[in-house]
């Protein structure tokens, strides 16, 4: 699994410009620690039965799956061949299910976050990131 | 087993902007308070270092959802589902409660909002008025908040230019701070809206631009525009929340024992007369902590929520009308657009989330709305507030969020943005209720607060109303691009962020048969508890409720010390 969430969080922020990519950035780290720590375990998550499927959108994550179940249940779907056909698929509604578009758009902002948060958080390496795109503050 | 705690004179639940001003209040007249707040002691050194973007998306201060969160249905024939987590509010828990992590706007309501029914059924005639909504006048006037309205602003040092908006109400004088320094992408958008013929102003806000000390003798130093304020402690204290301001002033008279993590599950009452709460401490122990006097000051959800699990009052029964706890449930609806800049850098790592530039001219009443199919209004702003690199990635419409047309937009955009918002009112239904729900439990085994609640007709056209008038002022600023602000989802969307201003459930009113509070926010049905909060507020209004949250807190502690020394 290790290989595949490196593969979809660089297919998700490629090398670019000059920039490394999600694993070059230390933002694969940072993702796979999220997902493995509470957040991913869904710690501060209402957890009690019924699940149930609403009828409609709304009411946000209601599978009894974690975060990070989730997101190897979008591992799995995506599987490892040709990522970005497969994930525009997957957007389209043409492949998987809403857990793992749900998922997608999870992993798509542990990436960001790691990519763009304070490098005390394990990504943005020597915030490279940060001074790629211009960021102009800092921490204090 | 129960452990017995002797009587005190009040008790308050929950130290948030509500049970810091009656601490404070209540302990200078003279009375003894323990205040029960179910989340952490934090002081002014535990959020050193809260420059960092990550502290408001972990939600790591705000209420426990995994302990107790809310159930949503969005009409009544509907199953209500839990929100697994915080999104569309995130009220605060521990010290300070959400005053820690609000924004720091702070400004009145219209006199108008006051008396919404009455003056709207003369203007437009009663058939204006949705049929199903339970919208009512607050049973007192803005003249009759407006001392008030003094004392707190005054209190918090609140900044503003008396007279820059031209729709708020009568002032006794200026604001005790003047405006916030300007920022760049908020006076763009002020500019453009004063183009437009419209009447921009700073905001007024609990923000400091320069040292204050307040009557009370409270010192604090004024903003660095670090702007990490939303969602954030402000870890100097430029940005007036309880820890602050009040709670010194209830320390300091030894009057005060704030008790954290205990958090209380009843009220214990007897032939209309509380006589304490019982609530759990860290370790489980549950103890009942007997008073004179007890508040309610836990937000609007646990003062409700608490009414209902204590059998309190008379629930309110939407298919009779019958009853008033939980009644006229309200929120505010929210716009977003934004417009991009090609060759214009937004300085966006500086700002203050009061840091705002605000247009009034479509709240309230201010427009004359014959023909326009609604009723209520709202706000339009811009405020400095999109800081760090992760919040501050918005990208224009129709760009993908992965792969290199992602990445190099990230660059190409990053501080090219200015945000606008608009925030609107929603009337109050029959249908729109908090209660128990049926089958959800929190971690005591208590129900979880029910939330039935949906977007409805007038509030989609306000809605659009709002958006038309945004996106105009977006287009004017003369921006590479504009994104367009989205139309409201088809149901309402408990996960998106929108605001933490929940209202009613325990409305005040003049009349016992259609409120749960009196105008002091004394209960109806049991003469020495007092409920404070927006609880309190008939319906939402277009402004933020936290100032008139906390004028009525004062209101209330004036009722509460007359009460007390009568007694
Ligand atoms: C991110 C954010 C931004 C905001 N921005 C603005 C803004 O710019 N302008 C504006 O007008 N408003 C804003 N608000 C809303 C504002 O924070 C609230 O209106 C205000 O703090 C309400 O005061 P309160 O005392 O009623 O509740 P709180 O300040 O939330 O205090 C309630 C306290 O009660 C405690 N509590 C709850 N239940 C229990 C229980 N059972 N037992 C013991 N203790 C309990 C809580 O932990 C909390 O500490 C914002 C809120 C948030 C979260
Ligand atoms: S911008 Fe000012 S008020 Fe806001 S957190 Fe920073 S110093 Fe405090």
């Amino acid at each position: 699994m290790t290989d595949a969430l490196a593969a979809l969080a660089d297919t998700i922020f490629p090398a670019t410009d000059g920039l490394g990519s999600a694993s070059e950035l230390g933002a694969v780290d940072y993702v796979r620690a999220t997902l493995d720590g509470p957040r991913g375990r869904g710690e501060n998550r209402y957890a009690a039965a019924p699940f149930v499927q609403p009828a409609h959108a709304g009411h946000g994550w209601q599978w009894p799956e974690t975060p990070a179940q989730g997101v190897d249940h979008l591992l799995t779907v995506l599987g490892d061949d040709d990522l970005p056909a497969r994930i525009i698929e997957l957007e389209a509604g043409r492949l998987g299910d809403d857990m793992a578009r749900a998922a997608f758009a999870l992993v798509c902002t542990l990436v960001l976050e790691g990519v763009l948060a304070d490098p005390r958080h394990g990504g943005n390496a020597d915030g490279a990131a940060w001074r790629w795109i211009g960021y102009a503050g800092g921490t204090r | 087993m129960t452990r017995e705690r002797p009587e005190t004179d009040v008790v308050i639940v929950g130290c948030g902007w509500v049970g810091g001003i009656l601490a404070a209040e209540l302990t200078e007249a003279g009375a003894d308070v323990v205040v029960l707040e179910r989340g952490p002691w934090r002081d002014r050194a535990d959020v050193a270092g809260s420059h960092d973007e990550m502290l408001p998306r972990r939600l790591t201060h705000t209420q426990d959802t995994a302990t107790d969160t809310w159930t949503l249905r969005h009409d009544r024939t509907e199953q209500a589902l839990p929100l697994r987590q915080a999104g569309a509010w995130t009220p605060g828990t521990g010290v300070g409660g959400s005053s820690m992590l609000y924004g720091g706007v702070l400004q009145r309501l219209q006199p108008h909002d006051f008396v919404a029914r009455t003056a709207l059924t003369q203007r437009y005639g009663a058939a204006a008025i949705p049929a199903d909504s339970t919208l009512a006048d607050w049973g007192i006037t803005y003249d009759d908040l407006a001392p008030d309205y003094d004392r707190f602003e005054l209190m918090a040092g609140v900044s503003g230019k008396a007279g820059a908006n031209p729709f708020e109400g009568p002032r006794t004088g200026e604001y005790p701070m003047p405006p916030l320094p300007p920022t760049p992408g908020p006076t763009l958008f002020a500019d453009a809206a004063r183009r437009l013929g419209l009447h921009p102003f700073p905001v007024p806000n609990g923000t400091l631009p320069l040292p204050y000390t307040n009557p009370d003798g409270i010192s604090r130093p004024a903003c660095t525009r670090c702007g990490y304020c939303i969602g954030t402690p402000c870890e100097i204290g430029a940005k007036a929340d309880a820890l602050a301001t009040v709670l010194p002033v209830a320390f300091r008279s030894g009057r005060m024992d704030l008790r954290c993590d205990s958090t209380v599950v009843r009220v214990t009452h007897r032939d209309g007369r509380a006589d304490g709460v019982v609530y759990r401490d860290a370790a489980g122990e549950v103890h009942h902590q007997r008073g004179r006097v007890v508040v309610l000051a836990g937000y609007t959800f646990t003062n409700v929520r608490l009414l209902l699990l204590s059998r309190l009052g008379t629930p309110y029964d939407p298919t009779t009308g019958s009853g008033t706890v939980g009644a006229n449930y309200s929120y505010n609806l929210l716009t977003t657009g934004a417009a991009f800049f090609a060759d214009r850098r937004m300085a966006s790592h500086i700002g203050a989330g009061g840091a705002a530039e605000y247009v009034a001219d479509f709240n309230a009443d201010n427009v004359d709305h014959t023909g326009l199919g609604f009723v209520g209004g709202g706000m339009l702003w811009s405020a400095a507030h999109v800081t760090g690199p992760i919040g501050g990635a918005i990208l224009p419409p129709g760009t993908p969020r992965w792969g290199h047309e992602f990445t190099r937009a990230l660059r190409q955009w990053h501080d090219r943005v200015v945000l606008g918002v608009g925030h609107g009112e929603v009337l109050p239904y029959r249908d729109h209720t908090i209660d128990l729900d049926p089958g959800y439990r929190d971690a005591f085994g208590d129900p979880l607060a029910r939330i039935t609640f949906d977007w409805k007709p007038n509030e989609r056209a306000l809605h659009g109303f709002l958006r038309a008038r945004l996106s105009e002022i977006l287009h004017e600023m003369g921006p590479t691009i504009v994104g367009e602000p989205a139309d409201l989802e088809s149901h309402f969307d408990t996960t998106r962020y929108q605001s933490t201003h929940n209202t009613g459930g325990a409305i005040m009113g003049a009349d016992p048969a259609t409120s749960t509070v009196d105008t002091t926010m004394r209960m109806w049905e049991a003469e020495n508890v007092w409920v404070v909060g927006g609880s309190a507020f008939p319906q939402s209004a277009g402004t933020g409720p936290t100032a008139t949250i906390c004028a009525l807190a004062y209101r209330a502690s004036d009722a509460i010390r007359a009460h007390l020394s009568s007694a």
